[in-house]
């Protein structure tokens, strides 16, 4: 882990009396031959200057740059770490080298230093630089300690008093169930414990041993003794499973209920930084490992210790001399099975992960297997699963094999203490000074005496993995959206469409800004064309304008109000899309056409598709309407997809309409099509379009075009053209490119 | 692979012609002898894990690719010993030869490492996903800051790292 590293006082003096008021200074950890060292990058009044520390008071100047010479610094991510440059009037300047530990430093103090060079001496001496703050919340405020990805709070310092309490609040409403749960566990084992007793201790020595007159009486109530513990046992083993399942299935549905519910909630910058899988396997694995804890876990551990004094207690009762040869084993068994199951399970957790690679191979070409067999890979596919299968094979018979070498052992090991109670016990019955009943009841106790031990070896370890669980249960119970409407949002039922960017910047990560500065405004009803580059940050700004993320600095407003004080679900209501990877629901074309809105009628269902050109190739399904699209929709095209999910926005009827690529990668008669239904959506809706084909924005009241997230031009098409820059010049290209498609005569119309 | 369209092909440069410098001010300068000279060029490798030393591409500063070179091995030695040291630099991937001490915490793995760039150490976070395998023995570690570092034999590590490592392998 990294320590803040702070610069020499003594040094900093010397330094300020020389060269002018240290402004910022920043710790770089990569020297210049690009060893690990220490690097210091100085600003001061009039110099950028770079050290390199040698000792606790040594440094010894690499670089030193004018201030007044400097037009511009810039860093550059490179691979695994970062260099940050300085442009000078005649020279470019490599200043320094640094790892990824500090890019975000860096990224901050290039931006600081370009403002710095821009301002005159005096200015410059009151500008104050404070380093970044750390806000992405991954180090703990008060350890220090890296937070785990699937942790919102550090684990090291989490009370876990707390959390445990918290789960038991979920078991709370099921408390008398869980109590009567826990008594009959109880009853069960103490019935369990009641046999060895009968026949030991009462059957060998005071009935056989003794051979009192009433002898024969005193057996039958033994045996009737023994069949009515073990009736009552059953009885209550059966019983308390009905319960134990219906308790646990009923705390399953209500947890996953409770975090699906916090799922569905969640913004979308939370799924931008997890994995699916990881998101799922909470769903379903730690769920169940909860409800283990919560409906066996708690009462078993309660048994287990209750055993251990019960059995203790009744065995000194018994004879104290060979009850305490039972205890002085037990450190060194407990020890013991603490490392057995140390060790077995480092065993078994790498067999774990190579199931889980297995599976993803798995995974992987099942969904491919239209790749695999287009270009005939078969074979290679097979050897892949081949592979991933037979580490899975190794790994499970080193597990298997150790688990059945070591614990045998470890059994055998416990077990000798018995053989000293054996021989000690029996010597003392021979001398007279035990009896035989007291010695089988003994070993039949001593049994029961050693489980509850390895349990409680293993307590810690199952302890921590079901807090473990709990608390990334808890942590998307818990997780708040960045998204949130105020407490009175303002209601919009009826959005008239003027959307309006004022100065919005925004980066999916806040210090690598993806848009800057945007300004534009849509009046109602109108048509914006976006256009740019791949990446320019064309989506991003229709994820603004959705709400999906909030924005860095600026405002959006949609008819004069800021959309963070518009309901959310006002805006999302009236907002309809129709994107270019259309993701449809695994279920019926009907269905799908009807998703935003579940009371449409068939007729409606049926308008829609035509308006959106969809009808005519639904009619010729089999199943027509009732089609099933398959998982994400596999079975239809992509260009039949399309506009299903134009018809699911016409069938939304929104007040804004926006359209990302809507009509790429189909060909030309489809294009036409699809745009002759988004043509009929259009109309009096506000809409924003983004594409790459620019003929499907000639209806545009206005265009912007993006580059590397600003606006670098804007205006009506037909302006545009005549500026000749940007816009006109992705004209020309695209006239080039498709002169045979029949879109010049379109380009030219513009032009005209 | 012979017969790729025209567009497909691969411009090489011609090891003979290509002249690696670098500026008094540490930027890197390529010259393609009698033809041009590029104040600030980058280079990288095609398969930076892979083979590191072949496939190299240079670009101008604007970012437009000039030509590929084979392998840096058959470079003039000076403009070789130039292009190793930036690569070097550029592909800031440590090369783990010992592993002091490695610890888990809370599904964490602390490190302390010596590399060939000096004594180390970082946090790996998610194991699963950041450190990956090679084949062969061969490991890439993605710590939290996104630093990479590579293990060219992790069987060759003290025996409780080994036992570590064996569980993601
Ligand atoms: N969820 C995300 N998290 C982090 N970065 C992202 C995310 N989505 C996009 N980006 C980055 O933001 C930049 C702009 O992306 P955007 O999707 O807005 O581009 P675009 O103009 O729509 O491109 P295209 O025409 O290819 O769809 C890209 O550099 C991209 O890598
Ligand atoms: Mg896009």
């Amino acid at each position: 882990m990294l320590t803040a590293r702070s610069l020499s006082e003594a040094f900093k003096e010397n330094l300020e009396a020389e060269k002018g008021k240290v402004i910022l200074t920043q710790y770089s950890d990569i020297d210049e031959k690009g060893l690990y060292g220490d690097l210091w990058l100085i600003a001061t009044t009039n110099f950028i200057e770079v050290y390199k520390q040698k000792g606790p008071e040594e440094y010894s100047l690499r670089i030193s740059v004018s201030m007044d010479e400097v037009l511009d610094i810039s860093h550059q991510n490179l691979v695994g770490c970062g260099v940050l440059q300085a442009t000078t009037k005649n020279d470019m300047v490599l200043l320094l080298q640094y790892s990824n530990s500090y890019s975000r430093d860096f990224n901050y103090v290039a931006r600081a230093l370009n403002k710095l060079i821009k301002l005159d001496e005096n200015e410059r001496s009151d500008f104050a630089f404070h380093h970044i703050e750390d806000t992405s919340k991954s180090y703990c405020q008060k350890c220090g300690r890296i937070i785990p990805e699937w942790s919102e709070s550090c684990p090291a310092c989490i009370d876990k008093g707390a959390i445990l309490k918290r789960l038991l609040a979920y078991a709370w409403p099921f408390k008398g169930k869980l109590i009567l749960l826990t008594v009959m566990m109880l009853l069960g084992t103490a019935l369990d414990l009641v046999p060895p007793y009968l026949s030991g201790v009462i059957l060998i020595d005071k009935v056989l041993g003794e051979r009192p007159l009433n002898a024969w009486q005193m057996l039958i109530w033994v045996v009737i003794g023994l069949f009515a513990a073990q009736f009552l046992s059953t009885l209550i083993a059966v019983v308390r499973g009905r319960m134990a399942a219906w308790l646990s299935a009923s705390l399953v549905y209500e947890l996953r209920k409770k975090s699906y519910e916090a799922l569905q909630r969640l913004s979308l910058s939370y799924y931008d930084k997890r994995q699916t899988g990881s998101i799922m396997s909470r769903l379903v694995h730690d769920v169940n490992r909860l409800n283990n804890f919560l409906i066996e876990g708690l009462q078993y551990f309660l048994v287990q210790v209750l055993l251990l004094i019960g059995i203790g207690a009744i065995l000194f009762s018994i004879n104290a001399k060979l009850a305490f040869l039972v205890i002085i084993p037990a450190p060194i068994a407990v020890l013991l099975s603490y490392k057995f199951w140390k060790y077995i399970w480092k065993l078994f957790s790498s067999f774990w992960h190579r199931n889980s690679k297995m599976t993803a191979v798995l995974n992987d070409s099942l969904s491919g297997v239209r790749v695999i067999k287009a270009f005939a890979q078969e074979d290679k596919e097979i050897e892949r699963f081949d592979n991933r299968s037979r580490d899975l094979y190794q790994a499970s018979v080193q597990a298997e094999q150790t688990w059945a070498t070591l614990y045998p052992w470890l059994s055998f090991v416990l077990t000798l203490g018995s053989l000293f109670v054996y021989l000690i016990g029996g010597r003392d019955v021979l001398l007279g000074v035990a009896t035989v009943g007291q010695l089988v009841t003994f070993m039949n106790y001593i049994w029961r005496f050693y489980g509850p031990l390895q349990f409680l070896s293993r307590i810690t370890d199952w302890l921590t993995r079901s807090l473990t669980s709990a608390e990334r249960v808890f942590e998307i119970l818990d997780a708040q959206p960045d998204v949130v409407d105020l407490p009175n949002p303002i209601r919009m039922p009826h959005i008239k469409g003027e959307v309006e960017f004022n100065n919005v910047t925004f980066g999916y990560d806040e210090h690598e800004p993806v848009l800057q500065n945007i300004s534009f405004k849509i009046e109602e009803g109108e048509m914006l064309g976006v256009v740019g580059h791949s990446g320019a940050g064309k989506s991003t700004i229709i994820n603004l304008v959705c709400r999906f993320y909030d924005p860095n600095e600026g405002e959006i407003t949609i008819d004069g109000n800021n959309i963070k004080e518009i309901a959310q679900q006002d805006i999302r209501g009236q907002v309809g899309m129709v994107l270019q990877d259309t993701f449809l629901f695994n279920g019926t074309i009907a269905d799908n056409i009807a998703y935003a809105k579940t009371d449409a009628t068939m007729e409606e269902i049926i308008r829609a598709a035509k308006i959106a050109n969809a009808h005519d190739y639904i009619t010729t399904f089999p199943n027509g309407y009732d089609t099933f699209v398959g998982e994400r929709g596999t079975r239809l095209s992509g260009g039949e997809r399309q506009r299903i999910a134009i018809a699911r926005a016409i069938l939304h009827d929104p007040r804004i309409l926006i359209l990302d690529e809507a009509t790429s990668s189909v060909d030309t008669e489809t294009e036409q099509k699809i745009q002759q239904a988004i043509d009929r959506l259009v109309v009096n809706r506000t809409t924003i379009a983004i594409a790459h084909r620019l003929s499907t924005l000639r209806n545009a009241d206005k265009l912007i075009v993006i580059e590397e997230g600003k606006i670098v031009e804007a205006g009506s098409p037909s302006e545009l053209i005549k500026r000749k820059g940007y816009y006109y010049e992705l004209v020309m290209a695209q006239e080039i490119d498709s002169g045979k498609n029949g879109e010049v005569a379109n380009v030219n119309e513009q032009l005209a | 692979m012979s017969n790729l369209p025209e567009f497909g092909d691969l411009q090489y440069l011609d090891p003979q012609d290509v002249i690696f410098s670098y500026s008094t001010s540490g930027i890197l300068r390529f010259t393609y002898k009698d033809k041009y000279c590029v104040i600030k060029a980058d280079a990288g490798c095609c398969f930076p894990l892979k083979m590191p030393e072949r496939y190299i591409w240079v670009k101008d500063s604007k970012n437009k690719e000039l030509g590929l070179i084979k392998s840096i091995n058959e470079l003039e030695l000076n403009s070789k010993e130039i292009l190793k040291d930036y690569l070097y630099k550029r592909y800031y991937m440590p090369n783990i030869h010992g592993v002091n001490k490695l610890t888990e915490e809370f599904g964490l793995w602390y490190f302390d490492a010596e590399t060939d760039r000096g004594p180390r150490s970082f946090v790996v976070k998610d194991p699963r996903q950041n450190i990956i395998n090679l084949g062969k023995g061969r490991l890439l570690v993605i710590d939290v800051d996104g630093n990479r570092f590579n293990i060219n034999d992790y069987t060759l590590l003290s025996a409780d790292v080994v036992m570590m490592l064996d569980r993601l392998v």
